[in-house]
């Protein structure tokens, strides 16, 4: 069997794209439930326990709207699949798959994340600050990473392909 | 002598080939992902509100005395005219540690607290991750036996440097990138007269743990030079960083003069980087240099015997 010749950095990006894409996916369902457990709130009805409905209504009362965190949310579920697809851009030194589509995800991850901080109240990232920055690094570092450090990889791929 | 362009050209290489290997997308991922997390530690409790911020300083200063009570009192442990069994806490109430507790209230009431508990908990840290920066830097070539079309053209002492010069560059851009991430964020979350004097003592801090990764990534380039398997190295110096304080503090208790085996590492004074008496600072700053220039010593011994 011959040797791959890809190198080690690429197959430890796509494993990277894959973790953040199960984190970002995580938090675009929790981004999705409580924007309807927002609307429900909004509505009037009751549920849920006193502290959880006392907690939403606090976010209500900050601005924050259900809209805010769908829109959120599909951003989220944007970045998650391009960062999923990417991953097998990556494995095959795709220049549009690999390349493209993970920048086009590290872009909307970058906008997730900075579009969270800007439209959630503090209530909602009290204590996420640090973690948010730490997030904020991973798709600056997987661009640079793509279109500096790899990018003659992809092109010599894609000569050899094309 | 050594041609500086052969080592520049190295140090460089060394730099891009880093970042196209999984082992140094992991160390640069690793390092900034548990740095970040580590100043999320510190910084969590006052966010939270779960402590006020008067209340974490009292705490963090009493365990940081602590801290560098247990450190520091190990080189003067037979000089202390205390009785043996008279504990450090009770020492400090007493003002017997006095020295230790002005050193405490330095980092956390007269410097911005929470970048100085960072960048503590980041020198218990970051000697674990360092080898993980510098475990390939010769020990890679060797095994492949590609180092064998390097020599004709380079000499071994070129090679050696221009690797660990690489190596120390790319931690120390990490360790900038940490801090400047660090500062930026509490800059945003603090009031601005909280951090006037941020910058000042991040800068100190950079200097700090640039010397402490000094003898570490020396220490990694030895074992990397030692060992021609690159996990073997990576244990090698792992285990040689977490292995020797544990040593050192099981054999103390057999017998005290034994307990000096911290020294083989900088593990016994790398604290004293951040003391507030300049004397220190500079003995401590000699020593990381002594220990770096010893490793990078044996090192070149090593490898300019080695059958590659």
């Amino acid at each position: 069997m011959a040797a791959s010749d890809r190198p080690g950095g690429l197959t430890a990006l796509s494993v990277l794209n894959g973790f953040f894409a199960l984190a970002v996916g995580g938090t675009t369902i929790e981004r999705f439930m409580t924007s309807y457990d927002l609307m429900e709130v909004a509505e009037g009805e009751v549920r849920g326990r006193g502290w959880r409905r006392e907690y939403l209504q606090s976010l209500l009362d900050e601005g924050l709207t259900p809209m805010d965190l769908q829109i959120l949310a599909v951003i989220g579920l944007v970045a998650t699949l391009l960062l999923l697809v990417s991953i097998w851009g990556l494995l095959k030194r795709s220049n549009l798959i690999g390349r493209w589509l993970g920048t086009l995800g590290g872009i909307a991850l970058a906008a997730f994340y900075i579009l969270s901080i800007e439209w959630l109240p503090q209530t909602f990232l009290r204590g996420n600050g640090l973690s948010i920055a730490r997030q904020i690094f991973y798709p600056l570092f997987l661009i640079f990473m793509l279109h500096v450090i790899f990018r003659r990889d992809f092109l010599q791929a894609q000569g050899k392909t094309g | 002598m050594i041609p500086i362009r052969h080592v520049l050209l190295h140090a460089q290489k060394l730099i891009i080939h880093s970042l196209r290997t999984g082992s140094g997308v992991a160390f640069i991922f690793l390092t900034i992902l548990i740095g970040l997390s580590l100043a999320n530690l510190s910084i969590t409790p006052v966010e939270l509100g779960f402590t006020t911020a008067e209340e974490f300083r009292e705490s963090a200063s009493k365990a940081i005395g602590f801290a560098l009570a247990t450190a520091s009192l190990r080189m003067g442990g037979e000089d202390e005219n205390g009785p043996p069994d008279t504990d450090i806490l009770s020492r400090m109430d007493s003002g017997d540690l006095i020295d230790l507790g002005m050193w405490a209230r330095y980092l956390i009431q007269d410097n911005p607290m929470l970048l100085s508990i960072t960048v503590l908990l980041l020198g218990v840290v970051l000697p674990l991750l360092l080898p993980l920066g510098s475990f390939t830097a010769i020990s890679s070539d060797v095994q492949h036996r590609t180092v064998r079309y390097l020599l004709p053209r380079t000499s071994r002492l070129s090679l050696l440097v221009g690797r660990w010069l690489g190596t120390l560059i790319l931690s120390w851009v990490l360790i900038l990138l940490l801090l400047f991430s660090v500062v930026v964020y509490l800059s945003i979350m603090l009031p601005p007269e909280a951090t006037e004097s941020m910058v000042p003592w991040a800068g100190r801090c950079f200097f700090s743990l640039c010397c402490l990764a000094t003898p570490y990534v020396s220490l990694g380039v030895l074992c990397s030079a030692v060992f021609r398997v690159p996990m073997v190295a990576l244990l090698a110096a792992v285990g040689a960083t977490v292995g020797t304080p544990l040593l050192a503090l099981s054999l103390q208790e057999a017998w005290d003069p034994l307990g000096n085996l911290l020294y083989l590492l900088p593990w016994g004074y790398s604290h004293e980087l951040l003391s507030p008496d300049g004397d220190k600072v500079f003995k401590a700053v000699a020593y990381s240099m002594g220990h770096s220039l010893l490793f990078m010593t044996l090192a070149a011994w090593r490898f300019r015997r080695a059958d590659l």
